[in-house]
């Protein structure tokens, strides 16, 4: 593939829109699976795409068709969050602390509604700015904003329960 | 955001994610589809590609011939908002470089061409899961085929073949079906062979990867295709069995002529 800024925007967008999306459906997998699709699909219409102003936004809202597309289950999503959340991360193994906060936080977030979950994975993981995930979300930088705010608020207190 | 304490949360439980290897399996994902975009139908030797397929055709009298590809107005959803039509290469007098986007409902007709050569036509729609009917058949007058002077095809008959196209060349092709022209002067005067489906005349391709093998054996014993509630005067529906379990959604035609029915992916 010698295709004139494919890799670039491949290396700068993969990895941050797939740690997002992870941790937004639960599933790490599935998320890969999603962002790999819409680069294929990128791939596919490189010649126009490479043409937009943000080939990469075009990107995030082909990865977000392709999430939401998929079969969604509720109950599977939690089930997954837990699985996510029981998985062993940088800190030292037997920390029980850590985990029941990360299993508090995954229920929070699992509690939140879908586009909350997007807004603030895509906000806090992907480091989007409030206009990039409108874009991506295809609605207004307004909405993104109160949904940032209210999903904020939602797991901060999640956050206070656990170190309170 | 780095001293935020729900984005070092949320950072802790994201995964470790490693581009390169991605980038490394995303590659072979795009050259594999790659090789199965440009699978197609082949004529007499001639090759004309769509999107996901191609179609050529040629003479037997060694003479070129005009090909007309129908797009009709689709009848089921989803329905293609943007779609481009490509005919690249050719030989002789062939017209090249056609292209028309945004044509529910477009014909576009190939002139000219010398037998051997080859035409790459690419039908690309949007959004990609649309479907897309493109409808092939000889260019035609009154239902007659005729070539872009208006004289009648000769006699004889025109091979079609399935396959994958790689570097220019057909390989897993299926066998070929054919149209025969058996009455040059007279209105419908040709015919496809078997094993295309009989009452419809219809080719079916499809592209998703759950179907290669549908596409693959178009015409084999794992996949097949039927006519579903089939009425000479009303639509007819296909649907595509693969080991017997019908596989996506009936397709619905609007009339009894050829098609070949691309779903893009």
């Amino acid at each position: 593939m010698t295709d004139d800024g494919f890799e670039q925007l491949f290396r700068q967008e993969f990895a941050p829109l797939v740690r997002a999306l992870a941790v937004a459906c639960g599933d790490p997998r599935r998320a890969e699976d999603a962002v790999q699709d819409a680069f294929v699909q990128a791939h596919r219409h490189w010649r126009r795409v490479r043409g937009y102003d943000q080939p990469g936004a075009w990107v995030r809202r082909a990865a977000l068709h392709r999430l939401v597309d998929q079969e969604r289950s509720a109950a599977r999503d939690r089930h997954r969050r837990r699985r996510l959340a029981a998985q062993p991360t940088n800190e030292p193994l037997g920390h029980e602390h850590a985990t029941v906060a990360r299993a508090e936080l995954v229920d929070a977030l699992g509690a939140l509604p879908e586009r909350q979950r997007l807004v603030v994975c895509l906000h806090y993981l992907a480091d989007l700015s409030v206009d990039d995930v409108a874009a991506a979300l295809e609605v207004a930088p307004g909405t993104v904003k109160s949904q940032l705010h209210d999903a904020r608020s939602n797991l901060l207190r999640s956050l206070e329960v656990r170190d309170g | 955001m780095a001293d935020d304490p729900l984005a070092e949360a949320l950072a802790d439980l994201a995964p470790d994610v490693d581009a390169s290897a991605s980038w490394a399996t995303t590659g072979r994902t795009i050259r594999r589809r790659r090789r199965r975009q440009v699978a197609g139908l082949v004529v007499a030797g001639c090759l004309v590609a769509v999107a996901s397929v191609s179609v050529a055709l040629a003479r037997p009298d060694g003479d070129g011939v005009d090909l007309a590809i129908y797009v009709p107005t689709p009848t089921t959803t989803p329905v293609p908002d943007e779609l481009t039509i490509t005919c690249d290469g050719g030989v002789g007098s062939l017209s090249t470089d056609v292209v028309q986007t945004n044509p529910a409902g477009v014909r576009v007709t190939i002139d000219g061409g010398e037998a051997g050569g080859t035409v790459v036509v690419v039908a690309e729609a949007e959004p990609d899961d649309a479907t897309v009917f493109l409808r092939l058949a000889p260019r035609a007058s009154g239902g007659r085929p005729v070539s872009g002077d208006g004289s009648s095809y000769p006699p004889g008959r025109f091979e079609v073949r399935c396959g994958s196209l790689e570097d220019g060349d057909l390989s897993d092709s299926s066998p070929p079906v054919w149209f025969e022209v058996i009455d040059p002067g007279g209105n419908y005067g040709y015919r496809w062979s078997e094993p295309c489906v009989n009452a419809t005349r219809t080719f079916v391709f499809v592209a998703p990867d759950e179907l290669e093998a549908a596409l693959v054996d178009t015409f084999g014993p794992s996949a097949r295709v039927v006519p579903s509630g089939y009425r000479a005067a009303s639509p007819a529906q296909l649907v595509v069995l693969v080991d017997d379990e019908p596989v996506g959604s009936a397709i619905e035609f609007p009339d009894r002529a050829q098609y070949l029915v691309m779903r893009c992916e």
